[in-house]
């Protein structure tokens, strides 16, 4: 086995425990028909508003479903979710950053006048326009908030890219014969990975946040499905009632997550420098 | 012709081409829309082929997609935002009254950021220690939070537990608006307060840094005067550029702030548009959003060459 260095400061620790935390909540959502206690979605009125008990251990919702189980399987899409925009983002804007970055001249302007257009659609907005046109759901809001990240990784690596390009090896490399496509797949993108994991890595809060709005406003994924970011919406009527906690758990798993991530992004960035 | 007139006219071009290109991505985004448009019309029930004939003549559906753009853009041009499709009713008649709501809630919220922002993170630069680490840590959760979670806990403390604010709706006349809205108002605040904060504390600290204010301390000038006459004068470009983008990103914002107060404004006609398929509402709304997003960005580039006249127009300031 290969010894890991572990990392010896403060903030070098931090950034373990923030791993460790989305390691296990992943695991959780991985193992939630084995973990959760009850049907997420069975309905039980004679139960609703139940507080904490042996058999509902964070007590139930208004429809009287166990909330423990609920936010055990929401780990699944909340997480899932995230992911999905930010690989996505991710492999589209590195794509269309270096192949703009390569071959510079019209390619390269026409893909910074688009990046330009799409920077004029504030957050979310791009995400909601498409979402209305080809209708609520996760796969959905999945895309369409991925297209609207695709624009700052494009522009964060395209930079990157031309300044990696300017670096003698690549002359090297196109002196001794070897393609475009090879030296951008073999060398360019594997070393600007570093920079690219830790901007991913931020990404994913700002993924998790803005998909957990999206769904919140009824756009994202669909209830009666356990998800965080529905959790938080589906429970706010109950908050007049006097049972604020459906909201509130979910609500704060989001911010546990979110936090995770900044910090890890944080940390990955440090040490990418 | 003077350099700040040619920059004036350079940013104004290039503002009119981003509205332009952005229009037409909202009007073609809508034209890829799977479904027909008849449907959403008529509500699913069948009508003979003769009224949808006259239909399809109304909305200009026939026309070729180049031509109905631009009528759509001629019309908005001439203030005429499109028919709702649900409501059967002009688009700016109904977004008069709910765009009150919005511009009052943001216009709330810019100003509890300003003046929160600012403040604390003047006093987090200047107070190192204790005071500093609060703010810091302050800062940190509350960039952490998303706007819809702040909502909530404040509905669930102020609203419910304490009764000190009213939970829904936006209220009658000023100041009981006002009053509605303080909540909303500093959901919508928070995350970017605490942007705000942290950005103004990291340029004064480095204006701080700086030698001329370390040569104008050390010859005895008082630290209040240096402060103000140097530091935060240096520092206040970077601040009002940070502050301005922030300010114009709460445009978006306003939408999940909305929802969760139930306030009849503009973000919550977007997304109750979406749902229905209001096609023009929500082509309307989302055009309106952009160019607001797209002005204040350009206001704030004006207002940052104008702060700063050493920054060279198109250079790197």
């Amino acid at each position: 086995m290969t010894a890991i260095a572990l990392p010896r400061t403060a903030a070098g620790r931090t950034g373990i425990v923030a791993l460790g935390v989305v390691l296990l909540l992943a695991l959780v959502g991985l193992l939630a028909p084995w973990l959760a206690p009850h049907d997420p979605n069975e309905i039980n009125l004679m139960d609703a508003f139940q507080g904490n008990s042996a058999t509902h251990p964070l007590g139930t919702d208004a429809s009287g479903r166990d909330l423990l189980s609920r936010l055990i399987w929401g780990a699944r899409s909340s997480l899932a979710g995230p992911l999905l925009v930010v690989v996505l983002a991710t492999v589209l804007g590195v794509a269309i950053a270096v192949a703009s970055a390569w071959r510079g001249g019209w390619l390269d302007a026409v893909v910074s006048r688009c990046v330009d257009v799409l920077f004029a659609f504030p957050g979310v907005l791009l995400a909601i326009l498409v979402v209305a046109l080809f209708g609520a759901g996760l796969t959905v809001a999945v895309v369409a908030l991925a297209i609207s990240y695709v624009p700052y990784i494009a522009r964060l690596v395209r930079s990157a890219a031309l300044r990696e390009q300017a670096q003698p090896y690549i002359t090297a490399l196109t002196i001794q014969g070897v393609g475009g496509f090879a030296i951008c797949r073999r060398h360019l993108i594997p070393n600007l990975l570093p920079l690219i994991l830790a901007q991913s890595t931020l990404t994913f809060g700002y993924a998790m946040v803005d998909l957990a709005a999206i769904s919140f406003l009824g756009l994202g994924v669909q209830p009666p499905t356990a998800d965080w970011g529905v959790m938080v919406s589906s429970g706010q009527p109950s908050i007049l009632q006097g049972f604020p906690q459906e909201s509130l758990y979910a609500g704060a798993l989001i911010v546990v997550v979110v936090a995770a991530f900044n910090l890890l992004g944080d940390r990955l960035d440090e040490w990418t420098r | 012709m003077s350099e700040l007139g040619k920059f004036l006219i350079r940013k104004l071009f290039g503002l009119v081409a981003t509205l332009l290109a952005a229009s037409f991505v909202v009007f073609g985004a809508t034209a890829l829309a799977p479904g027909d448009p008849i449907a959403v019309l008529t509500g699913g029930r069948s009508v003979d082929p003769e009224t949808i004939a006259s239909l399809r003549a109304h909305y200009h559906l026939d026309d070729p997609f180049l031509s109905r753009y631009w009528q759509w853009l001629t019309g908005i041009l001439h203030g005429d935002l499109g028919q709702s499709i649900i409501a059967r009713r002009d688009v700016s008649d109904l977004l008069a009254s709910r765009t009150e709501t919005t511009v009052l809630l943001v216009v709330y919220a810019a100003v509890l950021i300003l003046a929160a922002g600012i403040t604390l993170g003047i006093v987090a630069a200047l107070r190192k220690g204790a005071v500093d680490n609060v703010i810091m840590l302050g800062t940190t959760a509350g960039m952490a939070i998303p706007s819809f979670l702040t909502a909530i806990v404040l509905i669930v403390v102020f609203a419910t537990g304490l009764g000190w604010f009213p939970v829904f709706g936006p209220g009658d006349g000023f100041t009981d608006r006002l009053w509605h809205l303080t909540l909303p108002a500093i959901a919508l605040a928070v995350s970017s307060t605490a942007l705000v904060a942290r950005l103004t504390r990291a340029a004064i600290r480095e204006e701080l840094g700086k030698e001329h204010v370390e040569t104008a301390i050390s010859r005895g000038i008082p630290r209040r005067l240096v402060v103000r006459r140097h530091v935060l004068r240096n520092a206040m470009v970077p601040i009002t550029t940070v502050s301005g983008l922030t300010v114009a990103g709460l445009v978006v914002g306003s939408l999940v702030v909305e929802r969760a107060f139930s306030l009849n404004g503009i973000g919550a006609f977007l997304i109750d548009s979406v749902t229905k398929s209001d096609y023009p509402v929500v082509q309307a709304i989302v055009l309106l959003l952009v160019a607001t997003f797209v002005v204040l960005n350009t206001l704030v580039d004006v207002l940052y060459r104008l702060i700063d006249s050493r920054i060279e127009p198109g250079g790197r300031g």
